[in-house]
């Protein structure tokens, strides 16, 4: 059984797989401090991957005893992504009513601040942002208030992207690893217009304004979502992180559950799968998240990782109507002694290792790790995790 | 009931409630009736605040009534701080430095540990995000606090706990001083590992820690007739919608 046929079923839990997949999403500083020879430059790291990924990103993953997933993703606003604008950009007249100015307005020895000035036939708006390191940090917001949603009609048209080297990405690897490609979903995308602070009060005090932000943000995901069916992607993480902020069932099911039902649907009307990316809290909506309709959960971080996801009870509540991707402390895999990993595989894989529907992922990504504890996980999954599973508490072969 | 007895229930009504402009009004109102901004602060947003930061724990109010209520109760200590500065009788129950640590630009968190520290009564100097460990001992330093506060959003940057902690160190600063951690990816056990004295896991919970580590007590009470105050607004708010 391939990889990707080992995923599918647990996904879409139709039969039971070989065993459970093993799947982890390795950080860009484990990448850099664990992959040889380091290029001298990222964007050359990333042409590597573009232009032989499976003699880099799948046999790294390999290597490691992974089952191999490549997680790409799409470009979010607010922050400058170099990896998504090598895969897919837009055709230049997609930019005909949205022309953007980027200003620098800062820079020191280790950071630049980068102004975004957007010109639209509605006006003019503008968001800033620090880069530092590997990491983009907003600073101020495109959508500063109600009569900013206007500018958002003119965005690029999701129609206009090029996804011709995603397309041929995901040709080249066929089924030998497992495609993830990460996108917003409208909470996380309105949170990146809004800010999120701002969002969540404007929550209470003009909600009206929250589900027009939704609305034009969904249609939008939409049209990007039945895009990307173009290019042979076998699943997509909707990012709901900012879900798992902390709201409650209530402000989930009147604002955001009707949007991501819509999204979730979109998806699946672009013959690909769909896994609900919540990496915070979220026991409290647990149900609701599931009755969206996607076909995986993820992370489902455990309080040890401070999620709030018991994975048993999250498999006694849902586990008939959706595939559980995550649950796996990767915490341990940076110190912890190669038992205490095996007695991680193992908890994870008897709460939720029955029956299929189960893959087991790190609930973060990885970004300092032994990468001996990471074949020790990958190893004792491989024996503890073949179907049919072994009776509970015989231990296994690990 | 008098007037201003009723103006301070319906203070900490209206910071339970995150009725900013409401909180601003009313606190003007009672500065007005004569009331003293020590009495406004303690008898009636303190309360309001303490019962926002009990209904967080039982699971009644999650992070967007937090953040209204931080938001209304700031309204109203932008107003009253001042004049209990001016007066010079603001009490305080310590001094805490806060920040978000080297590497991380997230503020919500640390935001609303600020609101609720200071609502709670302590003086809180915010030195804000991306905040290296010279920055922290700096404001030790200048500040002399009891407590310090670090936060962090990713588990990226949660190795500065401890690079910060060994700088306070280093510079001579750690006796007696309390250092306390947290933010979403946090745990008890990194917070022991990296050498914090305690770790609050939200902000709610900064406070009744903050209290612990400096050994202090609070003198507030949650009003019992503020539950029912509230309950009754509520009541009435659904009965007039219903009738729309």
């Amino acid at each position: 059984m391939n990889v990707a046929e080992r995923t599918r079923l647990a996904f879409t839990r139709v039969g039971l797989p070989d065993r459970v997949p093993i799947h982890a999403w390795l950080g860009m500083t484990f990448i850099q401090r664990t992959v040889l020879p380091r290029p001298a430059r990222m964007t050359d790291l990333f042409h590597q991957w573009i232009d032989d990924p499976l003699g880099t990103l799948v046999k790294w993953q390999a290597d490691l005893g992974l089952d191999p997933m490549i997680t790409t993703h799409s470009q979010h606003i607010g922050e400058l992504e170099r990896w998504p604008r090598l895969l897919c950009d837009f055709k230049e007249d997609a930019y005909a009513h949205w022309r953007e100015e980027i200003v620098e307005i800062d820079r020191s020895e280790s950071s630049r601040t980068l102004e975004h000035r957007i010109h639209t036939p509605a006006g003019e708006g503008a968001y800033s942002y620090r880069m530092e390191g590997y990491s983009d940090w907003p600073l101020d917001y495109l959508i500063k208030d109600e009569a900013d949603l206007d500018l958002l009609h003119y965005r690029p048209d999701p129609d206009l992207l090029v996804v011709d080297r995603l397309k041929a990405m995901v040709e080249k690897v066929g089924d030998r690893a497992w495609w993830l490609h990460h996108a917003p979903g409208p909470w996380n995308e309105a949170a990146e217009l809004r800010g999120v602070t701002t969002l969540s009060m404007d929550l209470y005090d003009r909600p009206e304004f929250v589900h027009k932000l939704m609305r034009l943000v969904t249609d939008r995901l939409k049209k990007l979502y039945r895009k990307l069916g173009e290019t042979g992607i076998h699943s997509v993480s909707m990012n709901e992180t900012w879900v798992g902020m902390g709201l409650s069932p209530h402000i989930y099911q009147e604002f955001i559950k009707p949007y991501d039902d819509e999204c979730v649907a979109a998806i699946h009307e672009a013959g690909y799968l769909v896994s609900y990316h919540n990496c915070g809290r979220g026991t409290r909506f647990l149900e609701d998240m599931v009755a969206t309709g996607a076909d995986a959960l993820e992370t489902i971080t455990p309080v040890e990782n401070s999620g709030d996801f018991d994975l048993a009870d999250v498999k006694r509540r849902v586990g008939d109507r959706i595939c559980l991707f995550g649950g796996f402390n990767e915490r341990l895999l940076d110190e912890a002694a190669p038992a205490k990993v095996r007695d991680e595989v193992k908890r994870c894989l008897d709460a939720a290792g029955e029956g299929g529907g189960y893959i087991l992922r790190t609930s973060g990504a990885i970004y300092q790790a032994d990468p001996r504890n990471i074949e020790v996980m990958c190893q004792t999954a491989r024996d503890y995790g073949r179907y049919p599973r072994p009776a509970q508490g015989a231990g296994g072969s690990a | 009931m008098s007037r201003r007895e009723e103006l301070k229930q319906e203070l900490a009504v209206g910071v339970l409630r995150g009725e900013a402009p409401r909180v601003v009004e009313l606190t003007r109102e009672g500065l007005a009736l004569g009331l003293t901004p020590d009495e406004i602060l303690w008898q009636a947003l303190i309360p309001g605040l303490e019962e926002v930061g009990r209904r967080f724990e039982t699971g009644e109010f999650f992070v967007p009534e937090m953040l209204i209520a931080a938001r209304a109760m700031q309204g109203a200590l932008n107003i009253v701080k001042p004049l209990m500065l001016q007066a010079g009788n603001a009490k305080s129950l310590g001094k805490c430095v806060m920040g978000t640590i080297k590497g991380d630009m997230h503020d919500i968190g640390k935001n609303l540990c600020n609101i609720m520290l200071e609502g709670a009564g302590f003086q809180v100097i915010d030195i804000g995000v991306n905040a290296a460990p010279a920055k922290f001992v700096a404001a030790v330093q200048e500040h002399r606090p009891g407590l310090v506060g670090l936060s962090a959003f990713l588990t990226t940057t949660m190795p500065m706990f401890k690079v910060t902690i060994q700088a306070l160190e280093a510079a001579g600063l750690r006796d007696g001083l309390k250092i306390m951690v947290g933010g979403a990816p946090v745990t008890q056990e990194y917070a022991d590992k990296s050498g914090a004295d305690g770790y609050a896991r939200d902000a709610s919970k900064t406070v009744s820690l903050a209290k612990q580590l400096l050994g202090v007590t609070t003198e507030t009470e949650v009003p019992a007739n503020l539950v029912a105050a509230v309950d009754a607004l509520e009541k009435m708010v659904r009965s007039a919608r219903e009738k729309e």
